[in-house]
């Protein structure tokens, strides 16, 4: 069987809101589809596999973002060497922030990220004194995979310049930031999103488009589609229904 | 120490005494028309005259105990309670799970004379983490009780380190000590930093050989996957070396029924308990730390003993034996720890089990903690219902389950899994729980009366 070199970025520091699970969704995918998941855990301070097919990245708290900030400096260059060569990524949350030019936390204090996306995050206000002031519900996106359901909740509110494309925009939630509609960021291969649930279980088109993406990269194959699942309509079709 | 308190002038007096009637009679209309109602007297009560329920509260001789933390305050409450009546104390303590502000309010308003006097010589309340703060610097209590930290509702407060920032800040107002996990890095460091203030703190753990049982939250994020790679599970992560304290109590062994406890890393107690589960044994140490310190007069024999009368609490491992005579059990899970933590002491391989997860704001609206868990089920029969039954469904199929039936509606759910042999065990959220409960029980009622 032909293999497929999954790095999971950082799921030590990052994962607060369940993204493990799209690396059990993607994994599973890519065994379906024929082909054998190598997952590469990289944590601050290890070196990157050579081959790299796919990136997957998680959200986390500020304390993570800090480490996870100097390591992805190290990593910089390589990482986009791996945009420029098409590499599909999926990166959630604090990874999206950091994929971005940085976070801009309450205090003011800026982590800088790795500019994949012309995007610039900062903490929303009231997060010093009263509750947290966060951006939290059930999202619906319009993206080039059809309508994406997830959950976002979030505190820090991104802008991205004009010429960077969104991943979509949102029917229902929050999005970026609350105002321009605008949900995650798309770059080559490279998606950023706010979207936890998690994403890739509840959307199979944007799986197999990863997967794709990364096939064609790795062995020059196409992907047949698998047939429709009925759990996962059923997954959609609530989702649809939801209100907020 | 407390600060003396003055008593009340006589307005306050009058019109905590009507609070109070008020209070009643609110109390008495919504649970003839409902049969809940644990909000709404102290809304009243405290709507007439504010600051009702401190005003009781700070007249009490051996003051406020409060547990808080994200799992076991329930449990850990019943056995506080437990353990200080057995030293002797008249204990006033707060309907299970009703931990918000008003819940606390209808409590004192249940419980007090008609002058909004209470005849109680200690209270001890399990208190929500986002309330703690609050309640705590209107009426500082004399210790509190920090069970353990994890994501939990993150729709609603938001990342674990606001959490700890929220139970710390409710801690420094303790006023006689406060009593922590030493077994969670997290709670280490907030504790350190009380004493570092001035307060007297009180350290309860897992012994050595029970430690890889409690995996805490930054653990269990750790767990990956298995299958072909590198640098996988948390091995190379930084660990923080963090220096254990010195504990007061240890749990040291806990095989279903059994528990052992250490106190003070030398005598050791043995106790038998109706309750099961290594987390509910666990709740029980941190319990016998903060009443051997209100009590020691007691002796620990003593203490430990009275744990052995602390049933479950309801909906937490809560058995019910149908009119059949089957069981069924009936667990509450919240978060990733709470679910891996009953999974782990309840999860029966082969029998029949249902997840039920909701989605209500008190549920946490978003359900994407079940795939911070391994749910390995291997074949295992199981039913997906709850608002989320399509969601539960897919993460469980993932886990390998053997689906039997995806169904929303409760009622319907639990036709379905008593239709199955027992014994049954039931996962549920807090909405779906309360709400199976009721279903339950009206079936047991039922089914005496045919």
């Amino acid at each position: 069987m032909k293999d497929l070199h999954v790095v999971q970025l950082y799921l030590n520091e990052l994962n607060t809101y369940g993204d493990r699970g799209n690396l059990v969704a993607l994994t599973a995918r890519v065994r379906e589809h024929g082909y054998e998941p190598v997952v590469h855990h990289h944590h601050p301070g290890a070196d990157l596999p050579e081959r790299i097919d796919l990136v997957l990245g998680g959200g986390g708290e500020d304390s993570g973002q800090q480490v996870v900030s100097r390591d992805l400096q190290r990593q910089s260059e390589r990482l986009h060497a791996c945009v420029v060569e098409q590499v599909p990524m999926l990166l959630v949350c604090g990874t999206y922030q950091l994929f971005g030019r940085g976070y801009t936390d309450a205090t003011g204090a800026h982590v800088p990220g790795i500019g994949v996306f012309a995007a610039d995050t900062v903490a929303a206000a009231g997060r010093l004194t009263g509750p947290p002031d966060r951006l939290v519900g059930n999202v619906a996106v319009e993206s080039p995979w059809g309508t994406l359901y997830g959950f976002e909740n979030h505190g820090g509110l991104t802008t991205l310049d004009a010429d960077q494309p969104p991943l979509g925009r949102v029917t229902r939630g929050r999005g970026n930031n609350g105002r321009d509609r605008t949900e995650g960021a798309r770059t080559a291969n490279a998606v950023g999103t706010y979207l936890h649930g998690p994403l890739l279980p509840a959307n199979p088109a944007l799986t197999d488009a990863l997967v794709g993406m990364a096939v064609r990269l790795a062995h020059g194959e196409t992907l047949e589609p698998l047939p429709a699942d009925d759990l996962v309509e059923t997954v959609r079709a609530g989702a649809a229904t939801r209100r907020y | 120490m407390s600060a003396p308190t003055r008593g009340p002038g006589l307005r306050t007096a009058v019109t905590d005494a009507a609070a109070t009637v008020a209070g009643r009679a609110v109390a008495l209309a919504t649970r003839l028309r409902s049969g809940q109602g644990q909000a709404m007297p102290g809304l009243v009560a405290d709507r007439l005259s504010p600051g009702y329920a401190n005003r009781a509260l700070a007249r009490l001789p051996d003051g406020v105990v409060m547990i808080t933390g994200t799992n076991g305050k329930t449990t850990t409450t019943s056995f506080v309670v437990e353990l200080l009546r057995a030293a002797g104390k008249d204990v006033l303590t707060n309907a299970t799970g009703s931990n918000l502000a008003r819940g606390l309010t209808s409590t004192v308003v249940g419980q007090s004379g008609w002058g909004g006097r209470l005849r109680h010589d200690v209270a001890v309340l399990e208190v929500d983490e986002a309330v703690a703060p609050t309640f705590a610097a209107e009426l500082p209590p004399r210790w509190v009780v920090m069970l353990n930290v994890g994501r939990d509702q993150l729709d609603r407060f938001g990342e674990v380190g606001h959490v700890v920032e929220l139970i710390t800040a409710a801690a420094r107002h303790a006023t006689h000590g406060v009593v922590i996990s030493a077994d969670d890095a997290r709670l280490v460091a907030a504790g350190r930093a009380l004493e570092a203030g001035g307060s007297s703190v009180r350290w309860f753990g897992a012994g050595e050989a029970l430690r890889e049982r409690f995996p805490t939250d930054d653990e269990l994020v750790a767990v990956v996957p298995a299958g072909r790679g590198t640098g996988s599970s948390g091995a190379d992560a930084p660990a923080d070396a963090v220096v254990r304290p010195a504990t007061d109590v240890d749990l040291v062994a806990s095989d279903g029924r059994h528990t052992t406890f250490e106190v003070a890393g030398a005598e050791r107690f043995d106790a038998e308990l109706i309750v099961d589960g290594h987390y509910n044994h666990l709740n029980a140490a941190a319990a016998l730390t903060v009443a051997r310190q209100i009590a020691p007069e007691t002796g620990d024999q003593a203490l430990v003993d009275a744990m052995a009368r602390v049933g479950f609490a309801p909906g937490r491992g809560e058995a019910f034996t149908m009119p059949d005579g089957s069981v069924l059990r009936l667990v509450l899970v919240k978060n990733p720890v709470g679910l891996h933590q009953a999974l782990s002491a309840y999860l029966v391989p082969g029998a029949s089990t249902m997840f039920v997860i909701n989605d209500d704001w008190a549920d946490g609206r978003d359900v994407s903690w079940l795939w911070d868990v391994d749910i390995e089920l291997h074949g295992s029969p199981v039913i997906a219902a709850g608002t989320r039954a399509g969601d539960v469904a897919l993460r469980l199929r993932y886990g390998g389950a053997q689906l039997s039936d995806v169904e929303p509606e409760l009622g319907a759910a639990l036709d379905l899994v008593l239709a199955q042999p027992g014994p049954r065990t039931v996962f549920a959220t807090y909405t779906a729980m309360r709400a199976l409960r009721r279903l339950i029980e009206a079936r047991l009622e039922n089914g005496e009366r045919s």
